[in-house]
């Protein structure tokens, strides 16, 4: 068992080898296929850095690259890498982590009093408000520079070699989840040849959270069928490869990573920078959910729903003891589901809208405390949450929790579409702005 | 990075190729000194289709005439330049 927040069985992570690794310091274990953030919160190390200016404690949000919070800096010497998401580091033996933007370290944080003058420094305070002549200034300047920045660049110079490949194909395929994977599917089997490009190290996407039939197959096990399939018919499946560019004329670049930050590479370049040029190319790169305003959202413990259901059913780490689930649609009822299945207490699920009659709603409320018309006002707790103020039909509710897993909806991926040229609609089935009108030679996966 | 199908080599990418100027910017060698200011510094520079020349330096290094869209980068055609024509011939630069 590696941390006391480990569930004892399940997940895609290898639990017959334990790897350890550090945190500020400190020696953790976990297992292949986890990521440095999964790998904490199974040890039960939930803050993992400071905010840029008012240093409020800051866990993990999310659980892929959509992270926001846990930053940390990664490696040694030529190899350390700041600003690293700890949620889109697949961990490593010997990995070796430091929070950032703290002092003399992430417990007692003396930026924190920031906190107490924050009326003082309003949004959009700027350093030269301290200009008053050169003396003033250079006295200033000192603390000035110090506070300045999230991490520390690194000391030494890089120590490892980079790469570039060009390559060609017809049908380029952005995202290995199950709608990229039937597109891969669909192209190779028509004769077209296929790349196939995944950031994740695993292909599935959504499957890997929440498990899924499809063709009579467990989703994940569809999804190595298929991806072997694509390989048969001479497609090229690449994991920890993100398309950065979509230019003209159809050329995308993709960012290989070889090594994870901080990873000495066995032997070549640490990372390679693929420029595809593809005669269509499908973009199928999921949604990112939306968090929740109320106060305190940033507290270590609030979590988007998608996240805390990946955390328990993926990796196998229970993302807290006891939730509260808040949102607007049938995604809430679906994790509270998924969480209480993993073992996870289920305080309250809020839900905003009058009513909810869905299959996942009319199961959740016949097992937890459902209400409507609900949402959370504030997250009480210091460093990591203690509990969730909610107004539920107008009644206040203090209910006692460790994690809030927030759903404010699911917003498309669309930073390559509109990078290359195309354009938005309001969708209000959907709640999101689609993609439409792509001006390059691309379809949109809806 | 725009793909462009020279009619010797095939589609190529465009760091191959490099742009001469637009076929209205064509100068004769013995303009005079007004002409050549109102060719080369008063053209015009249209949102939309424009005729342009490009030489595949880096493939057959053929003169190639380009129809580009300037906003959508679509090129509807290219051709070899021919000098069939009284305009004289580019020197290159």
């Amino acid at each position: 068992m590696t941390g006391p927040m480990r569930t004892s069985a399940g997940g895609a992570i290898d639990r017959a080898t334990t790897i350890s690794f550090t945190f500020d310091g400190r020696t953790y274990r976990g297992h292949p296929g986890d990521t440095l953030a999964s790998a904490l919160l199974a040890n039960g190390v939930t803050l993992l850095g400071r905010s840029f200016k008012y240093h409020r404690p800051r866990g993990v949000l999310g659980s892929g690259v959509e992270e926001p919070n846990a930053l940390v800096g990664v490696g040694l010497g030529g190899r350390f890498e700041p600003n690293t998401r700890a949620t889109d580091i697949q961990l490593y033996e010997g990995l070796t982590a430091v929070s950032q933007n703290r002092w003399p370290d992430l417990r007692l944080d003396l930026g924190a009093v920031n906190q107490l003058i924050a009326p003082f420094i309003p949004a959009g305070f700027y350093y030269k408000t301290f200009f008053g002549g050169p003396k003033l200034w250079a006295f200033y300047e000192r603390f000035i520079r110090a506070a300045a920045g999230l991490g520390r660049p690194p000391a030494e110079a890089e120590v490892d070699a980079f790469d570039h490949r060009a390559a060609f194909c017809d049908v380029l395929v952005v995202g290995a989840g199950p709608a990229g994977l039937a597109a891969a599917d669909a192209a190779a089997a028509a004769g077209a040849r296929v790349i196939l490009a995944e950031q994740d190290g695993r292909l599935g996407g959504a499957l890997l959270r929440d498990p899924v039939q499809l063709s009579g197959a467990d989703g994940l096990a569809w999804s190595a069928v298929v991806a072997d399939r694509v390989r048969t018919a001479g497609g090229r499946v690449l994991t920890r490869t993100t398309a950065s560019g979509f230019h003209d004329h159809g050329l995308v670049h993709l960012v290989e990573r070889r090594v994870e930050a901080g990873q000495a590479p066995a032997a070549g370049p640490a990372q390679r920078i693929w420029h595809v040029r593809a005669r269509r190319v499908v973009l199928a790169q999921g949604v990112i959910e939306r968090p929740l305003l109320f106060a305190g959202n940033d507290r270590p413990g609030v979590m988007l729903a998608s996240a805390a259901r990946t955390y328990a059913a993926r990796f196998g780490v229970w993302p807290g003891r006891r939730a509260v689930v808040a949102g607007g649609d049938d995604h809430i009822y679906l994790t509270a589901l998924a969480l209480a299945d993993a073992g996870v207490e289920i305080a309250a699920v809020l839900d905003s809208r009058a009513s909810a009659e869905g299959p996942l709603a009319v199961e959740a409320r016949s097992r937890f405390a459902c209400h409507q018309n609900a949402r959370v006002v504030a997250a009480r707790g210091g460093t990591r949450v203690r509990g969730a103020q909610a107004v539920a039909g107008g009644r206040r509710l203090d209910l006692a929790c460790d994690l809030i897993a927030v759903s404010g909806g699911q917003t498309p991926v669309v930073h390559l579409h509109m990078q290359a040229g195309g354009g938005l609609d309001w969708d209000a089935a959907a709640g999101a702005f689609v993609p439409v009108a792509p001006r390059q030679n691309h379809e949109v996966d809806r | 990075m725009m793909l462009i199908a020279c009619p010797h080599c095939g589609p190529r990418a465009h760091v191959e190729f490099d742009y001469g100027r637009t076929l209205d910017a064509i100068l004769p060698l013995d303009a005079a000194p007004e002409q050549a200011a109102a060719v080369l510094y008063a053209r015009d520079n249209p949102r939309g289709v424009s005729q342009e020349l490009w030489q595949h330096t880096h493939g057959c290094r053929a003169w190639l005439v380009l129809t580009r869209h300037t906003v959508s980068h679509e090129i509807s055609a290219v051709v070899p330049w021919v000098a069939a024509t009284a305009a004289p011939r580019e020197s290159g630069a």
